[in-house]
């Protein structure tokens, strides 16, 4: 006796059926549509994108004066 | 903490490669999520054993990127989590609003400090009036 145990297609599909109210398993497969961003979002994303650019700037520069 | 990030990467990837992305997936299934991966975590170990490399500052300026990086992020759970159309009804309620706004303003001030204390160090020590 080899103690594996397959599992048949009714059991695996009680499993999917038991776990989908809480993990969404087969709704996440489901792709979102893009979203319409509104003006203030596009600014404050458009913001925060120069931010990030701007400190990743700092850091290496900082990192190469720590180095140097 | 390099394990994380290498999976990390590999689900981004595979989510905008749109290839199978999990770790649930055998190697054949998802040889692209496992390649970045595994190159990530090779990258990793690389870096970790070139010699007399300092890892405590490589650490720090690290941990200084991922702190920097992350008010964006969180910017664009606030979004999801407030979508009606993706939430089905159990968007994020107002006082979780105003606290994701309020640790997204701190880090953002955080951020612009080190920034300043960078750049331009005696702005810091005019502003503590010395």
């Amino acid at each position: 006796m080899s103690g594996k145990r397959e599992f048949s297609d009714a059991e695996a599909g009680f499993v999917l059926s038991t776990l989908e109210p809480d993990q969404l398993a087969e709704a996440k497969r489901v792709a979102v549509p893009r979203r319409q961003l509104r003006g203030s979002e596009l600014v404050l994303l458009w913001a925060l994108r120069v931010y990030v650019v701007f400190m990743m700037a700092v850091v290496f520069w900082q990192a190469w004066i720590a180095v140097r | 903490m390099s394990i994380t990030i290498s999976i990390s990467s590999a689900y981004a990837f595979g989510e905008v490669a749109r290839k199978p992305h999990s770790l649930n997936l055998p190697v054949g299934e998802g040889k692209a999520f496992y390649a970045v991966l595994g190159l990530c975590a090779a990258a990793a170990a690389g870096i970790v054993l070139i010699p007399r490399l300092p890892l405590v500052f490589v650490v720090l300026v690290v941990n200084v990127v991922a702190v920097l990086a992350m008010p964006p992020a969180l910017v664009f759970l606030y979004l999801l989590v407030n979508d009606r159309e993706i939430m089905g009804g159990v968007e994020s309620p107002r006082w979780a609003n105003m606290l994701a706004g309020t640790v997204v303003a701190l880090l953002t001030a955080a951020g612009v400090l080190y920034g300043v204390s960078v750049v331009a160090p005696q702005a810091l020590a005019w502003l503590g009036g010395r």
